[in-house]
């Protein structure tokens, strides 16, 4: 919470800048010197960015646990893919995120008597139900064998034909949400979530609106979860509905976990860990379901704080024995 | 009516593997609080267990030998999981749990591969005429053991001293261990009986379908329905509202559309949701934090 608060500010907005400059120069490398098969790899990392940061303001800051992830996930896509035959494909990630972001609000607002345990549980439910609908409306998510080809995003920069043109568009979207979560992350609104999360009944008693910031935390989520999934269509081409199954609401809970919560660099991190697991394991790839499985488990119990957690954690520690030695040890930093 | 009796019965059998599974949701959740996602995967693993085992062993020897390794295999869930993150809150203990979860049905994939399998049946094949429709056996079994399984442990918890002491730690747990109930042994106990049930579950619905190692996540999506509707502390609330899951995702697919099968239980549990959002069972107790 303090340090929260603490990197509000000028610094925290360099901070801001000179993160976003190197996230795009890593993109523009990759796009520049990538082969076809890191091309793709990137390409995935940047979907998984977004998803990232979009669970972690249901999950970690609101407290709120969602498993409709693949199936707003695939909303968007499929989405996006039917808008694109009828407009061009500019005002169809918009028409696609919005759509989304309408879906996930009328899910929420359906279920927002419900407790968090009993949400959690419906959500897997809306999640299932969305794939089995799409499943079975063939016209718009052409059954088991999906539609193809969409047409990639460009924004009339890059040749929508090209891998790396298409991968620098999907990049530069998920420097977008990266900056978006950033600031949201440092807005009295993520604060407010906090409460949300942690002392509900005190904000209720200081008149915070408790279920309206819900319902707010889960459509920018589903916002975020809606643009992952246009990505996704846009980076692919192809897509099919076996591709959104209930192992990518795991693979984004382990990345939200892993990464810490509290500021957007923790689901960045996140991502950038957990997508390129499966293709080192490449050898071992029967063991890959395993590997996450109890990489999920031993964050959990010997790094709740995540990647950040300990980050913070070190911080402290070194501040306390090197910056003023002698004096008297500062306590700091997470409990 | 030629397909109302097979199909009515059909949901009967689906009901009772839910409420079986479900029963160890319930169990664990009375106890600890906990709320267990893996216990559909530990149905998997019995059904691949038994598979293991039947090969070289009598079928009830077999069956005998995989509840036991479960119900170590759910003490060990205990263990594992609950004991370290007794202190976090409730949605991480059960976060967790879908660690354990993915862990089980990757392990099973590594170990058994992922084409689906074909399990001997334990207690007998074919059908038996009643009232001149052919009703298969193994059913009949699921539904009596079922029942059988739901008595005892309502004689359990109703009669014995071990389930006065849970259902003190599920009303109260601080004040229980102040009165001196052994919290930590009977949580390994629950556990490992959630996970012996699962076994039950497994070895009965293994020879009705090929077995493969994701199996168990889907019919605990299922489960998860019933148990939402028929509340989380209420063992014969939750039995209830299996049986009508089953009954009802039968009845549906043979009369409807089986295009749906997998969205009917979610269907009737959001609708019901939307009535009433803390399921059927009166809610006795604020939540817990």
């Amino acid at each position: 919470m303090t340090s929260t608060r603490a990197s509000t500010g000028t610094r925290a907005n360099t901070a801001l800048g000179s993160g976003l400059v190197c996230y795009l120069v890593v993109g523009y490398v990759i796009a520049a010197g990538g082969d076809g098969y890191l091309l793709t790899v990137a390409s995935l990392a940047a979907v998984n960015v977004v998803l990232a940061v979009g669970f972690s303001i249901v999950y970690a800051q609101s407290g709120q646990f969602s498993f409709a992830t693949a199936g707003l996930a695939a909303a968007g896509a499929f989405g996006y893919a039917w808008f694109a035959k009828h407009m061009p494909a500019e005002i169809a990630l918009v028409a696609a995120v919005a759509a989304t972001t309408v879906l996930g609000l009328a899910i929420r607002l359906a279920t927002i008597r419900l407790s968090r345990l009993y949400f959690a549980i419906a959500s897997v439910a809306v999640g299932g139900l969305i794939t089995i609908v799409l499943v079975n409306w063939e016209s718009l998510s052409g059954g088991a064998s999906g539609v193809g080809p969409v047409p990639a995003v460009t924004f009339g920069m890059v040749d929508g034909e090209e891998l790396a043109g298409v991968f620098l568009i999907a990049w530069l979207l998920s420097a977008v949400a990266v900056a978006a979560g950033s600031l949201l992350y440092r807005s009295a609104w993520a604060r407010d979530l906090l409460v949300v999360k942690d002392l509900r009944h005190i904000g209720q008693n200081d008149g915070l609106p408790i279920r309206r910031l819900e319902l707010e935390a889960y459509a920018v989520h589903a916002a975020f979860t809606g643009l992952a999934g246009v990505m996704l269509a846009s980076t692919g081409t192809f897509i099919s509905i076996a591709s959104f199954d209930i192992s990518m609401a795991l693979q984004v809970l382990i990345m939200v976990v892993l990464g810490g919560s509290g500021r957007v660099l923790g689901p960045v991190i996140g991502a950038a860990v957990i997508t390129p697991l499966p293709e080192i394991l490449h050898g071992a790839g029967k063991w890959s379901g395993m590997v996450y499985g109890i990489t999920l488990l031993i964050v959990l119990v010997a790094l709740p704080d995540g990647v950040l957690g300990l980050w913070d954690r070190f911080r402290a520690w070194a501040r306390a024995r090197l910056v003023r030695p002698g004096t008297v040890r500062v306590e700091g930093g997470s409990p | 009516m030629d397909r109302f009796i097979p199909l009515l019965f059909a949901g009967f059998s689906t009901g009772a593997v839910y409420a079986l599974v479900a029963s160890g949701i319930v169990l664990v959740h009375k106890a600890s609080g906990a709320v267990n996602f893996a216990q559909g995967d530990l149905l998997t693993l019995g059904a691949f267990v038994y598979l293991a085992f039947t090969g070289a062993m009598p079928p009830m020897a077999a069956v005998g030998l995989t509840i036991v390794v479960l119900f170590l295999a759910g003490g060990a869930i205990e263990r594992i999981v609950f004991v370290p993150l007794r202190d976090q809150p409730r949605l991480t203990v059960a976060v967790a749990t879908f660690g354990i979860a993915l862990a089980i049905q990757a392990g099973l994939t590594v170990w058994q591969g992922s084409d689906p399998q074909s399990v001997p049946s334990a207690f007998g094949h074919g059908s038996v005429d009643v009232f001149g429709t052919p009703l298969p056996v193994l059913s009949l079994w699921t539904i009596l053991i079922t029942a059988i399984v739901f008595a005892g442990m309502y004689a359990l918890f109703q009669f014995t001293q071990i389930g006065r002491m849970v259902r003190a730690l599920a009303a109260d747990r601080e004040v229980a261990v102040l009165y001196g109930v052994p919290a930590s042994g009977l949580n390994f106990l629950t556990f490992g009986l959630s996970g012996a049930l699962a076994a039950l579950g497994g070895v009965l619905l293994g020879p009705s379908i090929a077995i493969s190692p994701m199996m168990g996540f889907s019919i605990v999506l299922f489960v998860f329905a019933a148990v939402t509707i028929g509340g989380f502390d209420s063992m014969g609330g939750v039995a209830a509202s299996a049986v009508v899951l089953g009954v009802a995702q039968q009845l549906l697919t043979g009369y409807v559309s089986s295009a749906y099968t997998n969205a009917y239980p979610f269907l009737v549990m959001l609708a019901l949701l939307l009535v009433r959002p803390t399921g059927l069972a009166r809610p006795i107790a604020a939540e817990r934090f």
